[in-house]
Formats: structure tokens, C-alpha cells, sequence
């Protein structure tokens, strides 16, 4: 639970910072940091599957940090704001190209460990 | 100061998302998908709820939403669930996971914003 509450805490941190970061810097309606959080985090928590480390480890960068770096909610939120300003159409591709998108990258992160690990 | 209120909310919110993940074992990954549909609709709720409610502050408002929710539910594990149900043959069952996972998200986002913008005005 400690390791998972640390890796929360920097996670959480993370998204934190990109997220005001990109506000700060890139004029734009499209959720862009979001976006680009989750599907950096959908890699990386494929690699951490593919590696399979020590349950501790797990649980502190994937279960813990990468959990808490991506997320569902602003998500599904920022989806909505879509549907608002751009209609159904912007809704319905930042879902489903997140999805498709993540995936591929959750499989090619796991893919890529399991061939040099 | 916000940062470590969200750095906070974050290691509760990732916390009980790792403790819920014990109550079930089975195939479907619906441990994952309640908490992602529950915080879309809290996080939709109190995003339009918050900001009119004097008595919470800015940090405080962050700290639940981006914070708390944004550890709580996650969006990496939603991917390699997909990826895993996929890759075992459970193509169908993947395929409703992300079907309930997108629509629902949206329903339970959209609901929420609309009831909080709708506490707003009584």
C-alpha cells in the first residue's frame, strides 16, 4: 500500500505539472496534455507488464505512478467539453482514437519487453 | 503548495483504487471500470459544482478533482486490460469492455457536469 500510495503521489504530481505546462504553453480547445498522458502512460505501464519486476516495484511505478498519472475521468470529462464546443463527431474520435491509440501502444510497450527482457 | 495537495489527494485516490482492486478476481475487469465510471461522474459533478462553492478553496477544488479523481481512475490500466483480454482471445468481452468503458464514461461525465451546473442555479 506504501509503495502504491508514493508512486500516487508523483503520478499525480506529474500530470499535475504537464497538464499546467501545455495549458501555459500550446493555445488550443483540443485536450492535448490528456491525451498525450495517456498514452505515454498506456506504453510504459505495457513495458512494465512486459518487464514484470519484483511485486514492489509493480505496485510503485505501475499500480501506483502510472495509475495515477494517466487517468479516466478528466478523460471522459474533456470528452463532454467536446461534445459541447465541437459536437458529437470530436467527442466521439478523441474516445475512440485514445482507445485505439493506447492500446497499440500498451501492446507494442509490452511487445518491446518481452523481446529484450 | 497546489502541487503537493494534488500530490496528496493523488496518493489517497491511487491507495483506494489499489485496495478496491482486492475485491474481485475474475476475467471481466470490472473493478476498473466501476471506479473509472464513478469518477467520471464525480469528477464531471464537482468540476461545474466546486468553483460556486464559496467555502472551497481553488487548492482544495484541485486537489479532489485533478488530485484525488485523476489518481483514482486511470486510463493505462483500461489499455493493458484491453491488450491482455485481446491478446488471451477474448475478443468480445475486450471489445464491451471498451464499449461500456467510452459510452459510459461519457454518459457518467456528461450527467455529472449537467447536475452540477443545475446545483448551481438553485
Amino acid at each position: 500500500m506504501i509503495f502504491v500510495a508514493i508512486g500516487g503521489f508523483f503520478g499525480a504530481i506529474c500530470r499535475f505539472a504537464i497538464s499546467n505546462w501545455v495549458k501555459a504553453h500550446v493555445n488550443t480547445v483540443l485536450p492535448l496534455a490528456t491525451f498525450g498522458i495517456n498514452l505515454l502512460g498506456s506504453f510504459l505501464l505495457g513495458i512494465c507488464v512486459g518487464v514484470g519486476p519484483s511485486s514492489s516495484i509493480q505496485l510503485l511505478a505501475g499500480t501506483g505512478f502510472l495509475g495515477a498519472f494517466t487517468t479516466f475521468s478528466t478523460f471522459s470529462v474533456e470528452s463532454v467539453r467536446l461534445y459541447d464546443s465541437r459536437g458529437l463527431l470530436a467527442a466521439a474520435s478523441y474516445l475512440c482514437i485514445s482507445c485505439l491509440c493506447g492500446g497499440i501502444l500498451a501492446f507494442t510497450g509490452w511487445w518491446l519487453a518481452e523481446l529484450l527482457f | 503548495m497546489q502541487y503537493l495537495f494534488v500530490g496528496l489527494a493523488g496518493a489517497l485516490g491511487a491507495s483506494l483504487r489499489y485496495a478496491l482492486g482486492f475485491l474481485y478476481i475474475g476475467m471481466f475487469p470490472m473493478i476498473t471500470l466501476l471506479i473509472n465510471l464513478i469518477g467520471s461522474l464525480l469528477f464531471g459533478w464537482l468540476t461545474s459544482f466546486l468553483p460556486r462553492v464559496p467555502k472551497v478553496s481553488a487548492n482544495l477544488a484541485t486537489a479532489m478533482t485533478t488530485g484525488f479523481l485523476g489518481a483514482f481512475t486511470t486510463f493505462s490500466t483500461f489499455s493493458v486490460d484491453n491488450v491482455t483480454l485481446w491478446r488471451d482471445g477474448h475478443m468480445l468481452v475486450a471489445a464491451s469492455y471498451i464499449m461500456v468503458s467510452l459510452v459510459g464514461g461519457f454518459i457518467c461525465a456528461l450527467v455529472g457536469l449537467r447536475l452540477g451546473a443545475k446545483g448551481a442555479s438553485v
